[in-house]
């Protein structure tokens, strides 16, 4: 089960987050839960260890441009996770060339609907690209 | 430039942030923390009069703002009900915006969300496909147990429905219903097996995930999907075989995701399973040898097959293809895969052991990487792995990185080395050195319980004494920060230190060295005006220079010794004072000093408990459950019988008392206390070579001459009689701490024999300590019927192969309705199965006859010990 999905840039800012419920991470720490992970995947930039577990939880990371995603999950095949977050940014840039900082910031809402069409509370909902895009009427 | 970039600034800090735009734009120029803060504060109370205002046009934007404060983590509870509002609305792009907020703002908790539940009534039986996917979508995210009962039933429905955007949320949507209300489950099963014939992917992997959890939820379930497993196995085929496919391709492979669930699903179908595991053999063997594993994707559809046929009853040849794949994966350069390839080998090396010895060299090296998490697991495993035949190749690899290693994994290092070292020494030489390299390198971290074990190990192999006081010596002289080193070198010096002065020469690192008693003496002055000295090192020292009093000879050294000795007797320290006082009064009783200070009596062998290996972190409770060393006191009366670890002490007393009468030995009466004692430190325990110390006595010799050699009274047969009681205490030392384990094995007892009210049981165990020994109690019950039984004699003899001893019984009148004991040891190293040919003579009262039988009792039957 994906416990978390979160895209933060590089001063450990968030730009997106969604939890998954039940949720082991009350709002009030959400902050500096998502400030202590994202230094961690922003520090192993040079380790070139993007699988790790953090607080319990397994971490899969990827960095795109100036962006980090990182997926949180219990239980699932770290190697796939990857591949999720990858699946999601494609899905992302369906809607949007080029998919930057900005785009996500200034669409928050937008993002929320296209990750709910692919992820539905913690769990993979649908694989197929053109399927994934929401309707936007 | 400034001053316009200024007064702009004020500008746009006046005007109102209509949009979500500019609220971040806001934001975004701040530049601290503080002006975020005003910021958001200020827009949070505009949000909030406007929500009081009820300005539907605004509302949209508000609550999107809203929403962004909410993930920047600031208390926006407050937008709640202008969320449910916005849901009510009829436009679209309004309910997906209150259903989102909904969704962020809302948890299980807030009573608000009953009042979402006939908003989502509604909406899931709009005609609109897509807002029926809105409301799936929430309720799949944060639906509460009542609400689950409430809207089961639609989701029912809409999991029939023939659109299959809205079945694959539903599928999905169900899944959290009957997470939150197991009992619901039932409603769903029929349907979701429907989901796994489906086209799309989407809807297969939605329906895959609802079935596996629930067949994690109830085995009843379980049961029913096994019959889906041939369909599983066409739909994985197919997708491998599948042509190209644009819409789900991944880099070559399709839908890896559908992929990995299907095996998923096959690994918690045929997990004990072996009919449902034989029909996936095929299909997984195909996947693991066609994925191509350059990239990501093809890992993960190997690390998901690996595990799959870890998990199932897989044919052996499955389970050396997945160890391979794992074994290529810890090749790999990149990190993560080695990762892990290791976590999985140490979830799985339990299993196959064999297997993964293969890999042992990779293993090997992945403990010296640079990242900190893969040597940790390296360590984990390379521990699973050590047996018989490679154990000394793998030490002498964890030696070299316990020097390197980090303080936090010395000491569990240490403790592990001591319990691999323990099982699997090829000879006693080699088990000294490694403990000592290990005291050497990493003696702070040495706990108690290996410290102990060491000291007995030294005490127990007497041929290599002066080996060890050597090397332990030469050890001290170069470091004396290791505390375990210390205080293992000073005791080990203080038993043996005549052996050190009298050894002569001895090559310490190709220089010649001979050690004179003023040189111990300079070292231990040396340790303890050192840095490192704390009472524990004081208190080793007192009583090591005292052990030493009695082994030197030079009048100098000894006036040193009482010197620092008298030191001591004005110590802060107080139990330090006390050893002190009373080792300085033992010099005035020059007569028993040297008895007193006599070599230590060898320990007897403790059990320590065992961690199984590798999961996870290391636990620390596996040295803390093994038992401390024996003190002084222990180990003698546990010789005599009497003491800590023999239940049956009540009976072993009574036979260290002088000839009993049912023996018919014609040995020699117990011998004086002199004997007693010297036979306790002559014998130690029965497979040890004794210590140097004075030889054996008469009873001692009996024993040797037993256990030794062959004395065939009779070609075929071995007849022993009970021994003498001076050997009976030898007997009753090592029968006495087998007691337990007969005594706990009432139910286990085997008649053999039955006659004139007399009823004779054997019950057979194995000895603890040496697993080719079985020891029998032997119980006669008197049930009554003949009156009292006097004059009981017991005699057995066993096949050649095996060797027998007696002890004598408890009483040899058996009174009407009472019962005695008597124990017997057999030595059965080819395991051959136990056969006795008995005689046994006994008076019973009422007849007032002696009389003789004899008869054989059969093998025990398979398990009885």
């Amino acid at each position: 089960m994906i416990s978390f999905i979160l895209i933060v840039n590089k001063q450990s800012q968030t730009r997106f987050s969604k939890y998954s419920h039940p949720c082991t991470i009350q709002h009030q720490q959400r902050s500096d839960f998502e400030l202590g992970l994202s230094r961690e995947c922003i520090q192993r930039e040079g380790h070139q260890n993007y699988i790790f577990n953090y607080h319990g939880v397994g971490i899969a990371h990827r960095r795109y441009a100036s962006l980090y995603f990182i997926l949180g999950f219990a239980d699932e095949n770290p190697f796939a996770m990857l591949e999720l977050i990858q699946f999601c940014v494609e899905c992302l840039e369906e809607q949007v060339d080029r998919v930057s900082e900005l785009d996500i910031l200034f669409n928050l809402d937008k993002v929320h609907v296209i990750m709910d069409e692919i992820i539905l509370n913690g769990m993979l909902v649908e694989s197929n690209r053109k399927r994934a895009a929401p309707q936007m009427t | 430039m400034n001053s316009i970039n200024s007064i702009s600034q004020q500008i746009l800090a006046k005007l109102p942030l209509y949009r979500l735009k500019d609220l971040i734009k806001a934001i975004r120029a701040c530049k601290t923390a503080a002006d975020e803060r005003a910021v958001i504060q200020r827009e949070s109370a505009n949000i909030r009069t406007a929500f009081k205002e009820e300005n539907s046009e605004s509302r949209h934007a508000n609550v999107s703002k809203l929403l962004y404060i909410h993930m920047l983590g600031y208390p926006a509870h407050f937008g709640q009900m202008e969320c449910l509002k916005l849901v009510a609305g009829p436009k679209f792009a309004d309910k997906r915006l209150g259903y989102l907020g909904i969704m962020l703002l809302i948890d299980e908790k807030t009573e608000v969300l009953t009042l979402v539940t006939n908003s989502l009534k509604n909406d899931m039986n709009h005609s609109n496909m897509y807002i029926v996917g809105l409301a799936l979508c929430t309720l799949g995210n944060i639906s509460s147990p009542e609400m689950a009962r409430d809207l089961c039933g639609e989701v029912e429905k809409l999991l029939g429905s023939s659109n299959t955007y809205i079945r694959k949320k539903a599928a999905l949507c169900a899944l959290r219903i009957i997470r939150r209300v197991p009992d619901l489950q039932e409603n769903f099963v029929s349907k979701a097996k429907s989901l796994l014939a489906d086209k799309s992917h989407g809807v297969q992997i939605a329906g895959i995930t609802l079935i596996t959890e629930m067949c994690q939820q109830s085995s009843e379930t379980l049961q029913i999907f096994k019959k889906a497993v041939p369909l599983l196995v066409r739909n994985l085929k197919n997708l491998i075989t599948a042509g190209f496919s644009p819409e789900h391709d991944v880099t070559g492979l399709t839908d890896p995701f559908l992929q990995v669930k299907i095996l998923r699903l096959m690994r918690i179908l045929a997990a004990n399973d072996q009919e449902a595991s034989d029909a996936m053999n095929d299909v997984l063997a195909q996947v693991a040898t066609n994925t191509e594993s350059s990239k990501n994707v093809g890992n993960s559809i190997l690390y998901e097959t690996v595990l799959t046929i870890m998990g199932i009853q897989s044919e052996a040849g499955l389970r050396v293809l997945a160890v391979n794949i794992l074994g290529k994966f810890l090749g790999n350069r990149d990190n993560n895969i080695r990762y892990v390839a290791l976590e999985t080998l140490n979830k799985t090396v339990n299993i196959d052991t064999q297997a993964v010895q293969r890999h042992r060299n990779i293993i090997m090296d992945c403990l010296r990487d640079g990242d900190i998490s893969i040597r940790r697991r390296a360590l984990e495993l390379s521990f699973a792995l050590i047996n018989e035949s490679n154990v000394r190749v793998l030490t002498r690899e964890l030696l070299a990185f316990l020097e390197v290693a980090d303080s936090e994994f010395k000491q569990s290092m240490t403790i592990k080395i001591a319990l691999a070292a323990t099982k699997f020494a090829p000879n006693r030489r080699w088990h000294i050195d490694t403990m000592l390299r290990v005291l050497k390198l990493a003696g702070n971290y040495v706990r108690e319980e290996n410290l102990a074990g060491f000291i007995r190990l030294v005490a127990q192999s007497s041929d290599l004494h002066q080996y060890t006081v050597q090397k332990l010596y030469s050890a001290l002289k170069s470091d004396i920060s290791q505390e375990a080193l210390v205080l293992a070198g000073v005791w080990v010096i203080g038993e043996y230190g005549d052996v050190l002065v009298s050894g002569g020469n001895f090559e310490d690192d190709d220089v010649m060295k001979e050690v004179s008693e003023g040189d111990i003496l300079n070292l231990f002055e040396s340790i303890l005006n050192g840095p490192y000295a704390n009472q524990v090192t004081r208190e080793y020292i007192a009583t090591s220079l005292m052990k030493l009093s009695a082994r030197f000879n030079d009048t100098t050294v000894l006036h040193r010794i009482q010197g620092i000795l008298q030191k001591f007797t004005s110590s802060m320290e107080v139990e330090i004072q006390q050893r002190a006082v009373e080792y300085t009064n033992l010099f005035s009783y020059d007569n028993i000093r040297p008895a007193v200070l006599e070599r230590m009596p060898v320990p007897e062998e403790r059990l320590m408990s065992e961690t199984t290996g590798g999961r996870g972190t290391p636990s620390l409770d596996g040295g803390h459950s093994s038992k401390a060393g024996p003190s002084d006191q222990d180990l003698l009366l546990d010789l005599m019988g009497v003491g800590t670890a023999s239940g049956g002490a009540a009976q072993a007393t009574p036979e260290a008392s002088p000839i009993s009468p049912s023996t018919t030995s014609k040995a020699p009466p117990a011998g004086n206390n002199m004997d007693l004692l010297a036979d306790i430190f002559g014998s130690g325990s029965g497979s040890q070579p004794a210590p140097q110390s004075p030889p054996p006595s008469m009873g001692g010799g009996s024993l040797l001459d037993m256990l030794g050699q062959d004395t065939p009274t009779s070609p075929k047969v071995q007849q022993q009689r009970a021994t003498s009681p001076t050997g009976g205490l030898q007997n009753m030392a090592s029968l006495g701490q087998a007691l337990p384990s007969a005594t706990n094995g009432r139910d286990n007892r085997h008649q053999a024999f039955a006659q004139d009210g007399l009823v004779i049981y054997l019950t057979p165990s194995r000895d603890q300590q040496n697993p080719t020994v079985i020891n029998i109690q032997i119980t006669f019950a008197n049930d009554g019927s003949q009156g009292t039984i006097s004059d009981m004699q017991f005699q057995a003899a066993v096949p050649k192969t095996q060797r027998l001893q007696m002890a004598p019984a408890s009483s040899n009148v058996i009174q009407p309705g009472s019962s005695e004991k008597q124990m017997m040891r057999v030595a059965n190293p080819q395991q051959t199965p136990l056969r006795f040919r008995l005689r046994i003579a006994y008076l019973p009262s009422s007849t007032g006859q002696k009389v003789e039988k004899i008869s054989e009792f059969g093998p025990f039957p398979e398990n009885a010990y």
